[in-house]
């Protein structure tokens, strides 16, 4: 199982999951430079030619919505922790 | 003969390729095209001269990219989200105002690029609002062949048409075509809104989740955003000006994607929309035109025009409803774009024959005839317009295909509709 961490005072995520997806609930506490690298993570997303794998929704207040397939779950986490919006990332069997 | 039977069979060989979209359309036509040259039956020099249609090309080319550029500032994501917000997450309401704001968008784009551009948003709001996509992308496509009818530049038959014909100007489509797209639209929307009125139900939960969304996060790029705006509009009034300025449309929609890339993008930006061109379609069209001019080369298409006039007795008005109903079946069975091709020639024989000019009164009947048959047969099946295909491709890739009996349920009878309404349009303002 991957397992991550964030840095309370960067960031709060909540994350939900069902058989189909995987909901994952973001608050920025820091804008800058985090809200910029929110956006890069949803930009790696959108150039591809897949539509559904993860759904971004911007909301005011830097809260963010992100619908995930299983599928690209580990992806994502992977480009959350590339743009510093996590700490750790580890497999934990 | 034997040359003439070699192109009928090369051209109904490659034909039957492209319906079976086994290998890729653009491909099979450049190979029969080649196959037509190869053979001696067209000259090499009289298809870069007088059959590829230049104007076609160069209109889709030059509005693709002023598209893809205007794409990348996300104005289009940030206007399906005011859309969807200004309806408070009403599940038909909503289809109705994706629809109607598909229609208008393929009124000033061509349909590929506007249901490419509606459907990822599509996807993501109707996930926020855990409601089935596919009424609205079912929906969306029937409204974007709706909307393209209505300009020269919203569905490639249009285009097509309008290249051949000079003396149809931007203008003339919106003026003959505009209103009576407009009245089929509103009938359209009044079938889907009860088709789907009792199959949409979303809870307050989610609609409040829609309504949290920022629409302003959606624009990646505020400065190229105005350039490309204003540089877009100002291309739709040059269009509405062509014929005042003596300047085809495909000039404009190309001065207009020069003005832009010049504007708004640096060097390496350039080559990415350069490459962001669909040259499928675009080597799909120069295949399709040398095909055709092999036929045309050969006399086939004047035979087929002589026999449509002897079938309607020389009557242009029979021919005109003959045109309507034939493009509207025909289209709605195979792609509408290889099918105009072969009828731009026929109809200016059937000129020919009849001893008038193609820009006659009469005459342009059936140029109206011809688009609004192949433009409104489109919705008849998932396989009558290149948008169709593509939605249901997307759709089904991305898990949440239909099928070709469930499009068929939605789009045959407002297809019919739509025919029945074009037709007493025709015999009332023309005939």
């Amino acid at each position: 199982m991957l397992t991550y961490q964030f840095d309370p005072t960067i960031v709060q995520m909540e994350e939900r999951s069902n058989n189909e997806e995987i909901e994952i609930q973001i608050k920025l506490l820091q804008s800058e430079p985090y809200a910029k690298h929110m956006k890069q993570v949803k930009d790696f997303f959108d150039r591809n030619e897949i539509y559904t794998e993860a759904l971004f929704y911007f909301c005011k207040n830097n809260e963010y919505r992100i619908i995930v397939r299983p599928d690209y779950y580990v992806d994502l986490i992977l480009m959350l922790m590339r743009h510093r919006l996590l700490q750790k990332v580890e497999w934990k069997y | 003969m034997y040359t003439t039977l070699l192109a009928i069979g090369i051209f109904l060989i490659i034909y039957a390729l492209i319906i079976t979209e086994k290998w890729n359309r653009a491909v099979v036509a450049l190979l029969g095209a080649s196959i037509m040259v190869l053979a001696g039956i067209v000259d090499v020099h009289q298809v870069f001269t007088h059959y590829i249609e230049w104007n076609t090309i160069a209109l889709l080319i030059g509005m693709m990219i002023l598209v893809t550029i205007t794409n990348t500032t996300g104005v289009f994501q940030w206007l399906a989200i005011k859309t969807a917000k200004s309806v408070k997450g009403n599940p038909i309401h909503l289809l109705i105002m994706l629809s109607l704001l598909t229609a208008f968008a393929s009124a000033l784009l061509d349909n590929v690029t506007t249901v490419l551009l509606i459907v990822p948003i599509t996807f993501s709001i109707t996930r926020i609002l855990k409601v089935n996509p596919v009424p609205y992308l079912i929906s969306e496509v029937i409204a974007s062949n709706i909307g393209g009818t209505a300009t020269l530049i919203g569905d490639p038959p249009n285009i097509m048409i309008g290249a051949a014909n000079k003396h149809l100007t931007f203008n003339s489509f919106l003026i003959h075509l505009g209103p009576i797209a407009a009245i089929i639209l509103v009938v359209t929307l009044i079938m889907l809104y009860f088709i789907y009125r009792n199959k949409l139900m979303v809870s307050e939960e989610d609609k409040q989740q829609l309504v949290n969304l920022d629409e302003n996060e959606s624009i990646e790029n505020i400065p190229l955003m105005k350039k490309s705006l204003f540089v877009l509009g100002l291309t739709i009034v040059g269009f509405t000006l062509h014929s005042i300025l003596h300047v085809e449309a495909s000039v404009i929609a190309f001065a207009g994607a020069s003005l832009l890339l010049l504007i708004g993008l640096n060097e390496h930006q350039i080559e990415k929309t350069f490459a962001s061109v669909e040259w499928t379609t675009i080597f799909f069209f120069a295949g399709l035109f040398t095909l055709v001019g092999g036929l045309q080369e050969v006399g086939v298409i004047k035979q087929i025009a002589k026999y449509v006039l002897d079938i309607t007795n020389g009557d242009l008005s029979l021919a005109a409803i003959f045109i309507l109903w034939i493009s509207g079946i025909a289209s709605a069975t195979i792609d509408n774009i290889p099918f105009v091709a072969t009828m731009i020639p026929l109809i200016q024989e059937m000129a020919a024959s009849l001893g008038m000019a193609v820009n006659a009164p009469q005459i342009n009947t059936l140029w109206w005839s011809l688009a609004l048959g192949a433009c409104l047969g489109g919705n008849g099946t998932i396989l009558g317009a290149s948008a169709n295909v593509i939605v249901a491709s997307i759709a089904s890739k991305e898990g949440k295909g239909f099928s070709y009996m469930e499009f068929l349920k939605i789009g045959a009878p407002i297809t019919l509709v739509s025919l029945i309404i074009a037709n007493i349009y025709l015999f009332i303002r023309y005939l």
